[in-house]
């Protein structure tokens, strides 16, 4: 601007001298530049001021809708494809971490929930990402999830609630309450497997209700079938079985089941059971505990979002 | 023909020309991206709609009276859309607010969303409008 100023102002003198003008209009002409650049300089920081704003508004709508897809995924995960949700994760003050599942649900709940998470994870990817101009990417997305740092591994489908813990020596406890769709008088036979005697082993806890409205603990808890609390060896077979007449049967498995020691397994075939309690212990460790359900990974508008579906987290974590 | 007069034009044209040169310079070095904000009312309008109906669980149960329902009740200058469509992109629900052309005018907002309702995924698509 002022090599500019200098080179029309050695014009604006040649022209002067050759016309004789006075320096009135020199000082005119100088003027009328020095005002038009303070104008194009205002202009200029006015615009880019409010650029600057409309980008931001689009970033802001951009981050909205970013957030949008990313809650529809977790909210689908969440309540549909993992019917059941950690709730929270205590840290008891004895050495130990309680997780609690407030929302277990039924079992049976819905067949092939693997069938299900990826016709969705197709439908994400696919047609969802094409009309929508991004791009979807869910990683390990299947029904089940882990407990980190135990690497235990939960999941339900069908009539079955599995859980894997290949870390068993970390396990201490696993309580589930059920309240089923039988009668009390309905029960043929009852097996409890009986305490391993050893210290190390982790508690089994399971409490199954009758339909009715009786039992001690008053109204629509129904009859107690069983009470029972053991400790039981995760490299052995043990089984608490109810069967009902005429051949339906409800069944707490812990030990080595599906070829894996610590493995537990709470199934039901011809009845339906409410999980009303069901939680989880282990021994607490010097590490932030949370459950991972895969990856979900988001890029359009501008962002790029790679993100783990963190189900449960112990936030922040209690001084020991 | 006044010299100085002309001398003065041509000044004058000189400074206009320069001017309009550096405003165009400095237009044009600033990217603008113009925002409609009425489209971005019409789009949050659409992300929230479909969250709604989804979370509040009619969409699951593609429940008309209440699906329905939530159209009738968007604001009054405001028309929608709902579709849903299975698997294999066939259209299974299809409703309008009541009063509102069937088709979109103008700028829309527009949000879609992939549920699962039993063993099936879905996908739900709203589209608002000035109506």
């Amino acid at each position: 601007m002022f090599t500019w100023l200098s080179l029309r102002c050695g014009v604006a003198n040649l022209v002067y001298d050759n016309v004789k003008l006075d320096k009135k209009g020199f000082l005119f002409t100088l003027t009328a530049v020095l005002f038009f650049s303070i104008l194009i300089i205002v202009s200029g920081s006015y615009l880019a001021r409010n650029n600057g704003v409309e980008k931001n508004l689009a970033s802001g709508i951009a981050a909205n809708h970013i957030k949008f897809i990313e809650d529809s995924v977790v909210f689908e995960y969440y309540t549909k494809i993992l019917d059941l949700k950690p709730g929270t994760i205590d840290y008891l003050g004895d050495g130990q971490v309680r997780i609690d599942f407030p929302n277990a649900g039924n079992l049976p709940t819905l067949e092939n929930k693997t069938e299900l998470a990826r016709k969705y994870r197709e439908s994400m990817q696919g047609s969802f990402s094409l009309l929508g101009n991004i791009n979807v990417t869910l990683i390990n997305f299947y029904p089940n999830f882990t407990i980190i740092p135990y690497q235990s591994t939960f999941m339900k489908e069908g009539g079955s609630l599995i859980f894997y813990n290949p870390n068993y020596s970390q396990l201490k406890k696993v309580s589930v309450e059920l309240k089923v769709d039988k009668s009390i008088d309905d029960v043929k036979k009852i097996t409890i497997p009986s305490d391993s005697g050893d210290d190390n082993n982790p508690m089994i806890k399971v409490k199954i209700r009758d339909n009715g409205d009786g039992g001690k603990k008053g109204k629509g808890k129904g009859e107690e079938i069983i009470d029972s609390e053991v400790r039981l060896d995760p490299e052995a077979k043990n089984s608490f079985i109810i069967d009902f007449i005429p051949n339906d049967f409800v069944r707490v498995d812990f030990g080595d089941f599906n070829n894996k020691d610590g493995t537990y397994i709470a199934s039901v075939d011809d009845v339906v059971a409410n999980i009303t309690l069901f939680e989880v212990r282990y021994i607490q460790v010097n590490e932030s505990v949370k459950a991972i359900g895969g990856n979900l990974s988001l890029d359009g508008f501008g962002f790029k979002k790679n993100t783990e579906l963190v189900i449960a987290w112990d936030g922040k974590r209690k001084k020991d | 023909m006044n010299k100085k007069g002309m001398i003065f034009s041509m000044d004058a044209l000189a400074a206009l020309l320069l001017v309009t040169i550096i405003s165009f310079g400095v237009i044009t070095s600033i990217n603008l991206a113009r925002v409609d904000y009425g489209s971005v009312l019409l789009q949050l309008n659409a992300v929230d709609g479909l969250s709604v109906v989804r979370e509040e669980g009619s969409l699951e149960g593609f429940n008309n009276n209440s699906l329905q329902g939530f159209l009738n009740d968007l604001p009054v200058q405001v028309c929608g859309n709902l579709s849903v469509y299975d698997f294999e992109d066939k259209i299974v629900y299809d409703a309008v607010k009541n009063g509102c052309n069937s088709v979109g005018v103008g700028n829309m907002g527009v949000a879609r969303r992939d549920f699962l309702s039993g063993n099936n995924v879905y996908m739900a698509k709203l589209e608002v409008w000035r109506g």
